[in-house]
């Protein structure tokens, strides 16, 4: 009877140490984060963000590159709707449409409604010409969190990037799922950002073990689009 | 009295044919007009259609006070809430110039896309064909020219219609 | 409802039940979606006016057009009266109607006969033929207004069923073989030509009514053909305005009891002509409008009005949301 207990203690031994070893020093996790828009849906294109407690050595964060990134403007739309880039990254912003948009970007939350000048940008295009390449501008992002595009002829284009100072930064896909890869254990916090949602709420506290899945549930209700 | 009957309505139906006849041949002087952005269901324009609202600067002019009225409109202001009236004002305008026969070229969105991003039912479309006819009034466009302005504009309520 | 209380008064008795279920689920459809706004719906007078017979098109012919102010995602009422005088009788009516998703009308109407000198001569002084007439018709295809780029109209089947009131006519009409009930079955095509201002209705009816229903259904006597026949209707409407119409209306009438009427020893007492008139339609208001007409309905029981045509006047006043 008492050789069991042994058995058992000797294999959750071994078995610790291999997490720990594939786990590596650190004990980074990575974290799935559903997000729930009003109706208890799946919501796409929202923002997650993880900040943990206790941010980690220098030598074990992933450091962050910029990319360059490409938004177009087609059918009176902006493609995609949502960029998630680090720091220092390019945006190059293509009219394939036969008019022209006047793109305007206006960096930080509640942009617009803050009293404080955000930073920007604002550019024409003209409309694409048969035979001819379709007209760009490319802009770099040098100020960190939400970036809203908006153009000043058609009131109804909407889109966002936002331009992550941190590696914990992901959008969601299309189930509303966010996969967040190499996250320190331990305690954090999770952030949700969307276009849609005037105020942030309140972050969710987790804990971040070996595997760890996260709902949040939101009061965003994403705009319908008919095309 | 039977014979008068007849008469009476042998000469109707001969002016009803005449009057479309008048309007086919018209039509096939200036040849079928092709689809575009301007109008997936084209309508060939009346003769004279467009020199008898005013031409360019007459359409630029009646288009700058329409899209006014829109947004001052109790049932469909809030629909024009967002939108640039400069630049819907020169859309209107290069449309309306280019359906009627004039010379300008429209290069904005189809109907279809350029509603995609509302809910449009038909008696928002009905308030605004009301608007537009009290912005015609209003620049002493005739009764009749103004329903042939109307007759061009009026089918894209396919496109335009989207929620039914 | 008022429209509850006035069909229970007109009620055929017949089908008491029937009717009155009708109306009941009407109100509820009604009160549970949203009725047209006093601004909104349809263009001015492309609901058209009120039918003799309740239904919406001209005055004497139902158009393809569903009444009231409703457009496509609206339920309307409507509600109107009419008069018309002729040299020997004297007609009014008085009928409602609702709408539903501009795809479906439901009318009522109840016609009242002076017979005058025919009720007189026929030992029935001040007698009143009274009819009540249920309608319902349905939008199967096509746009009346808005499609100028094709020459397709607006097409809508309809049926009345009608029911001629007892009366001191009723031995007369049985002796003559005419039902006092009957059901007129039609299809019409509606187009509003947008750039030409000109509104042309086509009605195909297949019927049996004598004068509209008023002198019966069909006719035994004699051996007239009893079937049922198709009569065509035409109607053309001038825009003057957004607002104002001139028209010119063709109603086809069967001539059924001529034969019987023949058989009976009254020659061609009994003869009737197809109907038409001339009119003016004007709409003050989104909810309102009047109706003008110089009517001629041909002959109606010619034995005993010293073979004149009838003609003479006709007005009308609609409110409709």
């Amino acid at each position: 009877m008492t050789a069991r207990p042994t058995h058992l203690a000797r294999q959750a031994f071994w078995t610790l140490l291999a997490l720990g070893l594939l786990g590596g020093a650190g004990h980074a996790a990575t974290v799935q984060v559903t997000v729930l828009a009003r109706d208890g849906k799946p919501l796409p294109d929202a923002v997650v963000i993880i900040e943990p407690a206790q941010t980690p050595a220098a030598a074990t964060t992933p450091t962050l590159t910029p990319v360059q990134t490409h938004i177009a403007q087609q059918k009176m739309q902006f493609v995609p709707a949502l960029s998630v880039v680090p720091l220092g990254s390019t945006v190059v912003f293509t009219n394939l449409d036969g008019w022209e948009h006047h793109v305007r970007g206006i960096s930080g939350s509640l942009a617009g409604v803050s009293a404080v000048p955000s930073s920007g940008f604002e550019f024409r295009l003209g409309g694409r010409v048969e035979g001819r390449t379709a007209e760009s501008t490319t802009v770099t992002l040098s100020q960190a969190g939400p970036l809203q595009l908006g153009c000043h002829l058609h009131g109804s284009m909407r889109a966002s990037v936002y331009v992550a100072d941190s590696p914990w930064v992901v959008k969601t896909s299309a189930d509303g799922v966010a996969l967040l890869p190499n996250v320190p254990e331990g305690a954090a916090r999770v952030r949700v950002w969307h276009a849609e949602q005037l105020l942030e709420a309140t972050p969710t506290a987790i804990t971040v073990g070996p595997v760890t899945t996260v709902n949040v549930p939101t009061r965003i209700t994403p705009r319908r689009r008919r095309l | 009295m039977k014979n008068t009957m007849k008469t009476l309505l042998n000469t109707l139906a001969l002016s009803i044919a005449a009057t479309f006849a008048l309007g086919s041949t018209a039509a096939l002087a200036q040849g079928k007009p092709q689809p575009s952005n301007a109008s997936a269901y084209p309508v060939a324009p009346a003769p004279g259609l467009y020199q008898a609202f005013g031409e360019e600067s007459g359409i630029r002019s009646l288009m700058a006070d329409f899209v006014l009225r829109l947004r001052a409109d109790a049932r469909i202001g809030e629909q024009f809430k967002e939108t640039n009236l400069d630049n819907l004002a020169k859309q209107l305008s290069d449309q309306l110039c280019q359906l009627s026969g004039g010379p300008c070229v429209y290069k904005g969105p189809d109907m279809k896309t350029a509603h995609s991003d509302m809910d449009v039912t038909r008696a928002h479309f009905n308030s605004l064909v009301e608007v537009l006819q009290q912005t015609m009034a209003a620049r002493g466009i005739s009764f009749q020219r103004q329903n042939q302005m109307l007759a061009l504009l009026a089918p894209m309520h396919r496109d335009v219609v989207n929620t039914p | 409802m008022k429209l509850h209380r006035f069909l229970s008064t007109a009620t055929p008795r017949r089908t008491p039940s029937a009717t009155a279920l009708l109306a009941l689920s009407c109100s509820v459809w009604l009160a549970a979606t949203p009725l047209a706004h006093a601004d909104t719906g349809k263009l001015l007078l492309t609901g058209g006016v009120s039918t003799i017979e309740g239904a919406a098109g001209g005055g004497l012919s139902p158009w393809a057009v569903i009444g009231t102010q409703a457009t496509e995602r609206e339920n309307g009422v409507s509600a109107f009266v009419s008069r018309a005088e002729t040299q020997d009788y004297g007609l009014t009516v008085a009928g409602a109607a609702v709408a539903f998703n501009n795809r479906l009308e439901l009318s009522i109407a109840r016609q009242d006969l002076n017979t005058g000198i025919t009720g007189q001569l026929l030992g029935l002084p001040g007698l009143h033929l009274r009819q009540n007439i249920l309608g319902a018709k349905l939008r199967v295809a096509g746009d009346a207004v808005l499609d100028s780029d094709t020459w397709m109209p607006q097409i809508a089947v309809g049926i009345q069923t009608k029911q001629l009131q007892s009366s001191g006519l009723d031995s007369t009409l049985a002796a003559l073989g005419a039902k006092r009930s009957g059901t007129d079955l039609y299809v019409s095509a509606t187009k509003l030509f947008l750039a030409q201002g000109i509104v042309v209705n086509g009605t195909l009816r297949a019927t049996k009514a004598n004068q509209n229903g008023l002198l019966g259904f069909g006719a035994t006597l004699g051996g007239a053909d009893n079937g049922y026949e198709l009569q065509p209707e035409l109607s053309v409407a001038y825009l003057l305005r957004n607002n104002l119409a001139v028209g010119f209306e063709y109603r086809g009438m069967p001539n059924k009891l001529q034969r019987a009427g023949s058989a009976a020893g009254l020659g061609d007492g009994l003869r009737s002509n197809d109907w038409k008139d001339l009119f003016i339609a004007w709409a003050p208001s989104k909810n309102v409008s009047l109706t003008a007409a110089y009517v001629d309905l041909g002959r109606i029981v010619p034995a005993t009005t010293s073979n004149k045509r009838q003609t003479g006047f006709y007005v009308s006043a609609q409110v409709a949301f």
